[in-house]
């Protein structure tokens, strides 16, 4: 029963609209990942029992029944935490299922983790997010690592990191630049003239600062930087743990950088260019 | 009759708006003063026929001007100019995988229209890590009309405009040897290419007579993210932020600004002030507090004499080539001095403002008021 936890957060009844439940199954999964030539360690939680080091995306309306299934194929336990929501007093044991029943009420992001240091240091973190299923939307989760250090944090060598970190590459949703444009999740391609939605996750050990080229953004949704909601930007920074929404309007064509301006964290192992920088293509 | 109403309009619409043109360069061989630690190298833009500066000089526009930047690449690198937070076309980003590369000897071309008031930035956008802890990074200011912040908003006094970067020594001595570049970690830190004591200049000093609205534009070119801590009896209030207006202004006692970002913060002191801002350095990989930098704030009233009032005097544009509009010294006399002060004319500035400068040689010059307010022009 320990495992088979249901928990009914923020659940109210929408009467007034349909409402048909999400259900969905992740596989907390640990391991090495290679991208071109560099060899890290990982945590995720995915959708079958393959290692990837893109996270699952989760979407939901607002309103909607989320049933979640988590299974945890490591040899450590871990948590599925969501700050304010979800709170880290489950326990996911190694090899144990658990089940969770969630729903939101308000459109926004929200991050899901692993709140043990094996976990959230090594990967385990990803998007949740809530309305905006009409509108294109897009998903960035952001992370950081050092190669040498990913595999001392999974392993519960390490429990924290250290003052001298040094992060060598820099991941969005578990790629880099220019594999970031085969993602067609975190790649923007739309229209002239579409509104569209990206949702974004700072799953890293570092705060990281997004700068558009090209558009402004309206953060439509924070959960550290709250006072910042409705402010217009080209340059947003997020902090370790925050999740956004932004909402972009595409005015015109062209194709479009978006990249950390903290400017290491556009490398690979000290390569340029690289690291956390993607694209939006707005086509006639 | 409502057609040449509607002309009339039109023509006042457009005749309102400027093209300004800068015709910039970039330099890999300057040297720069780092206090206490001697010299080092940055590579940086400098206006046609002036030295190279860091940071680049500040390209100030009105809002609605439509702007051209000539730019040469006199060094012996590719480099482009990318218009950060203007919000620019493909063909004008500066991006050398989505637009284009400026290579030795070539000149390219951007146009952009000043559409929104504020704070903007510009930098070189090829092998970006390295090139802008190597300095070539500068402020672009879109003024709204009648020294409103914005169209509509709070109308100033005086503006400052101060730019947060860093630079790590060792890089900057030796560029060759900066690679791996995610390993850069700046270890000197700048407001305006000053840091320290170097601080304690006019140039760098606000001065505000009590009652007065002063507006800073703070932008970051940094590799730390700062903090800016305004003493409470400034009364600060920040209104914009990244060339937008905040619809919900607000006290920030502490400002924290990322690298890239921008802000308009307005204040005005209770009574008389003197005193500093502090701006704190920290590190973004680990959250360290690094270092901190001074920015004077003196009152006029008991500092005339230490500074000139040099805000009260605006030119645009500036660099100019046929004509200038002087703000703030409407009807009265003015000299025009060459830098090493020899006057070349003295005129009455006419209500409109505007000057003819089409006689004057290229260089620099200072424009001095009847009460010792100065600003400089370049000509081009």
């Amino acid at each position: 029963m320990r495992f088979n936890i249901l928990l009914l957060t923020f659940f109210f009844t929408v009467s007034w609209t349909a409402v048909y439940p999400v259900d969905l199954t992740l596989h907390i999964n640990k391991g090495e990942v290679a991208i071109d030539g560099n060899e890290f360690s990982f945590c995720a939680f995915n959708l079958d029992e393959s290692l990837n080091s893109s996270n699952t995306r989760i979407e939901v309306g607002v309103g909607e029944l989320l049933s979640l299934t988590v299974i945890n194929h490591d040899t450590l336990s871990h948590t599925f935490t969501i700050n304010d929501v979800l709170e880290t007093d489950n326990s996911i044991s190694a090899g144990g299922t658990a089940n969770f029943e969630l729903s939101f009420q308000e459109a926004g992001t929200w991050r899901y983790f692993s709140d043990f240091s094996y976990g959230k240091l090594a990967g385990a973190s990803g998007i949740i997010l809530v309305g905006y299923s009409e509108m294109p939307h897009f998903f960035w989760n952001l992370f950081d690592l050092n190669k040498q250090l990913s595999t001392e944090l999974a392993t519960n060598n390490l429990s924290e990191i250290p003052d001298s970190y040094q992060p060598e590459l820099f991941l969005i949703n578990g790629t880099f630049y220019p594999h970031t444009l085969e993602d067609p999740t975190g790649l923007v391609e739309v229209q002239i003239g579409e509104e569209l939605i990206i949702s974004v996750v700072n799953s890293g050990s570092m705060d990281h600062v997004l700068h558009f080229h090209g558009f402004h953004i309206e953060i439509l949704s924070a959960r550290i930087q709250t006072d910042r909601v409705g402010w217009i930007k080209d340059t947003v920074p997020l902090k370790t743990g925050e999740a956004m929404t932004f909402k972009l309007v595409a005015n015109q064509e062209g194709t479009y950088p978006v990249h950390d301006h903290n400017l290491i964290a556009v490398t690979n192992t000290g390569f340029y260019p690289g690291g956390m920088l993607t694209q939006i293509q707005v086509n006639p | 009759m409502r057609n040449w109403l509607l002309i009339l309009v039109l023509f006042c619409t457009v005749g309102a708006h400027s093209q300004v043109n800068f015709d910039m360069y970039s330099g890999m061989d300057g040297q720069l003063q780092l206090s206490p630690f001697g010299t080092t190298n940055f590579w940086g833009y400098g206006f046609i026929n002036q030295p190279l500066t860091l940071p680049a000089p500040l390209l100030s526009v009105e809002k609605g001007d439509s702007v051209h930047v000539a730019f040469t690449n006199l060094s012996q690198e590719g480099h482009t100019i990318h218009l950060h937070g203007l919000d620019v076309d493909q063909a004008n980003d500066g991006v050398p995988q989505t637009s284009f590369i400026v290579y030795t000897g070539q000149t390219g071309e951007y146009s952009f229209k000043a559409s929104y008031e504020g704070t903007f930035l510009y930098h070189c956008h090829v092998t970006t890590t390295l090139h802008l802890t190597m300095g070539m990074y500068g402020m672009v200011v879109v003024e709204a009309p009648d020294n409103q912040i914005f169209e509509g908003g709070p109308v100033y006094d005086r503006s400052y405009e101060f730019l947060i970067s860093d630079l790590e020594r060792e890089t900057n001595d030796n560029p060759a040897m900066a690679f791996p570049f995610h390993e850069i970690k700046p270890d000197y830190f700048m407001i305006n290419g000053k840091s320290g004591e170097a601080l304690q200049d006019e140039a760098t000093t606000i001065g505000a007579l009590p009652g007065e609205k002063i507006v800073l534009r703070l932008g970051s070119m940094a590799y730390s993210s700062v903090k800016f801590h305004f003493p409470e009896n400034l009364n600060a209030e920040v209104l914009m932020s990244d060339g937008r207006v905040l619809e919900n202004p607000f006290s920030p006692g502490i400002l924290e600004i990322y690298p890239g970002e921008r802000f308009s913060v307005m204040f005005e002191p209770e009574g008389a002030f003197t005193g500093e801002i502090e701006v704190e350095y920290y590190n973004m990989l680990n959250g360290d507090y690094e270092s901190s930098n001074f920015i004077p704030v003196l009152d006029l009233t008991t500092g005339v004499g230490e500074i000139t009032d040099r805000n009260q005097l605006k030119i645009i544009p500036n660099p100019a080539s046929d004509q200038i509009t002087v703000k703030g010294a409407e009807g009265t006399r003015i000299k025009i001095v060459t830098l090493d002060g020899r006057m070349i004319e003295e005129v009455t500035v006419p209500l409109s403002g505007m000057i003819d400068v089409s006689h004057l040689k290229s260089g620099m010059y200072i424009l001095k008021t009847e009460n010792g307010s100065t600003t400089r022009l370049v000509i081009k």
